[in-house]
């Protein structure tokens, strides 16, 4: 199935208030109405160009699914309208690839939602490329059934600007993990929305901004606990160099008959040069008085204790910074079970 | 083997050492114990190199190839590579290296230094294993990631492999018998014990008589506010373990 359409531009302001404090996008020149039909090699393919929901056991098209997750009033997460998304219904278990490809100076514009059956199991591998010029904009929803699971894992090398949005709605005993790595040189920004609805529902999400040179990587993500007995794990690591600035807001949102949620964040920022800058502002709203929530922030270089560990087992300097960078980077991709894990941990 | 004259050192702003004197040859096995804050640990990572600690004064001399040699001039991975072993009181986790992986790195880099063949991966596990089996450690170890996840006995045991492993001519040990079960310390001295030998010396920094019933040292000191303030033989830590620091505080 191949997927390309646009949207016009004209219909598109960036979005302004406190969420997008940090983070801004001019839309790209190829985006305005004239020049839309040049850069209409933009696609979003699922499995490749061939795929076709009938080639895969399990997968089956619906209609679309309107659902008010943390992101329904965000601009940039609503942009894909319905010529350009595509719902897909999971029943059993069913493993996926979805590619978002960007071609030169082009733009992107999709929305993908998977809604799963009850006991259905979902693994995705994402994949988002792209050179430096043009703006990627892609969406992924998850409706999740009871005691489903999804297993979710991206991997963005966009040098130019993009927009991820994942939002996740978890009934009762449904889970819900994603990893990401996100590399480039360009402006990314991810939002990560889950709404946890139903008892014993249970969220991760871990993700790896690798920045350098210039580039804006900005981590904005919601957990809406409104069940309670729901947990979420959320670890959110940026390792910066260059000039590379990274952002982390967290909020974590517990209502008041959400009791016995455990929610947890936990934001770490290496830097490897003088120049690179993060910010981390957890925002926790609880309402609930029974809660466990624990949050921490650190930002900080390769510690001298660590550094001298390896030293003093003969290991000079230069391999014992490698193999700690490795070691910060390895406790995300840890997240992700086995087959995703390996992906990520792939060059 | 080891001449440390007068030393001092200090570690953000605070003089910990105050006038060491230690002198330690082949063989031997010295006990430091001491109150908490003495400087135990500072003067074992003074000796391996700690960055952190900046030395004010004295020398410690080490042998290498039979001749004296300045240790406070030598980078702290060359003095690994020279036969000088640290065993941690807090291990680093290094989640996403092996220990197999790590061990071989660190072994090789020594073996290069000391002008012999590097090890390829299966000899290694295989020269790795026996030294498992000599420790009775469970060969799982070699695929775990570095200290990740690992409990504290668990790291203390990992940190004696590694010593075992890198067969150092002046092993430190810095605590490496604190909160450790019985079976737990019956592996470390098993790894000090089997180490033992007239070409090696070892230093146990501890605050336990326990580790010296089944590690007989040859001598044991006490250090005190920077300084070794009272030296003798294995019946000393007999006697702290009875009666305690004070008796000793208090003469000084």
């Amino acid at each position: 199935m191949k997927l390309v359409g646009f949207h016009h531009a004209t219909e598109i302001s960036a979005p302004t208030g406190e969420a997008w404090r940090y983070t801004k996008f001019a839309l790209p020149e190829e985006m305005r109405p004239a020049n839309v039909a040049a850069s209409a090699h933009a696609e979003i393919t699922l499995s490749g160009n061939s795929f076709t929901t009938r080639s895969v056991p399990g997968v089956t098209a619906c209609n679309w699914q309107d659902f008010v997750g943390p992101y329904a009033a965000d601009a940039w997460a609503q942009l894909p309208v319905a010529e350009n998304r595509l719902a897909l219904q999971v029943v059993g278990d069913v493993s996926l690839q979805f590619d978002v490809l960007r071609s030169s100076s082009g733009a992107t514009v999709g929305a993908l939602q998977f809604q799963l059956a009850p006991g259905a199991r979902l693994t995705l591998w994402q994949e988002c490329h792209g050179d430096a010029e043009g703006l990627s904009v892609a969406t992924l929803q998850f409706i999740v059934g009871e005691g489903a699971e999804v297993n979710h894992a991206f991997r963005s090398k966009d040098q130019g600007n993009s927009v991820l949005t994942f939002e996740t709605q978890l009934a009762a005993r449904a889970r819900s993990t994603t990893v990401g790595h996100v590399r480039g040189t360009g402006k990314t920004r991810l939002q990560a929305g889950t709404i946890l609805a139903g008892t014993e529902a249970e969220a991760r999400l871990a993700t790896l901004m690798q920045l350098g040179g210039q580039a804006h990587g900005d981590l904005h993500s919601v957990f809406r606990h409104d069940h309670a007995d729901t947990r979420a794990h959320q670890l959110a690591k940026n390792l910066l160099d260059g000039e590379a600035k990274a952002i982390f807001t967290g909020r974590v949102h517990i209502a008041r008959h959400a009791q016995r949620v455990d929610a947890r964040q936990m934001n770490r920022n290496l830097l490897l040069s003088k120049k690179a800058w993060a910010v981390g502002q957890p925002q926790l709203e609880i309402f609930a008085d029974d809660v466990k929530c624990g949050h921490g922030s650190s930002t900080g270089q390769i510690g001298d204790d660590e550094t001298f560990y390896l030293l003093s087992r003969g290991i000079p300097a230069d391999k014992a910074r490698a193999l700690l960078t490795r070691a910060f980077v390895a406790e995300v991709f840890y997240q992700a079970p086995g087959s995703l894990r390996e992906r990520l941990e792939a060059p | 083997m080891l001449e440390i004259k007068n030393l001092s050192a200090r570690v953000e702003g605070n003089d910990i050492l105050k006038g060491i004197n230690l002198s330690v040859k082949a063989g031997e096995v010295h006990a430091i114990m001491g109150p908490n804050g003495s400087g135990k640990s500072t003067l074992s990572k003074v000796i391996a190199g700690h960055p952190s600690y900046e030395v004010t004064g004295g020398t410690i001399t080490y042998e290498v190839n039979r001749r004296p040699a300045d240790l406070l001039a030598m980078e702290p991975d060359v003095r690994a590579k020279e036969g000088v072993f640290l065993g941690f009181q807090y291990p680093v986790e290094i989640p996403g290296v092996s220990n197999l992986d790590f061990l071989r790195e660190s072994f090789n880099e020594v073996c290069a230094h000391q002008g012999l063949d590097r090890m390829d991966e299966e000899a290694f596990r295989q020269f790795a294993r026996q030294k498992l089996a000599l420790l009775d450690m469970d060969e799982r170890f070699l695929d775990r990631d570095v200290n990740a996840g690992f409990s504290g006995g668990e790291k203390k045991k990992n940190e004696i492999l590694q010593m075992a492993i890198l067969n150092p001519r002046l092993a430190l040990l810095d605590e490496t018998d604190s909160g450790l079960d019985i079976d737990a310390l019956r592996i470390v001295a098993k790894g000090v014990n089997a180490l033992r030998s007239k070409h090696n010396a070892i230093i146990l920094v501890t605050h336990y008589q326990r580790l010296l019933e089944l590690i007989v040292p040859d001598h044991v000191h006490v250090l005190a506010g920077g300084r070794i303030i009272k030296s003798g033989d294995r019946t000393l830590a007999q006697e702290l373990e009875k009666r305690g620091y004070d008796w000793l505080l208090e003469k000084t």
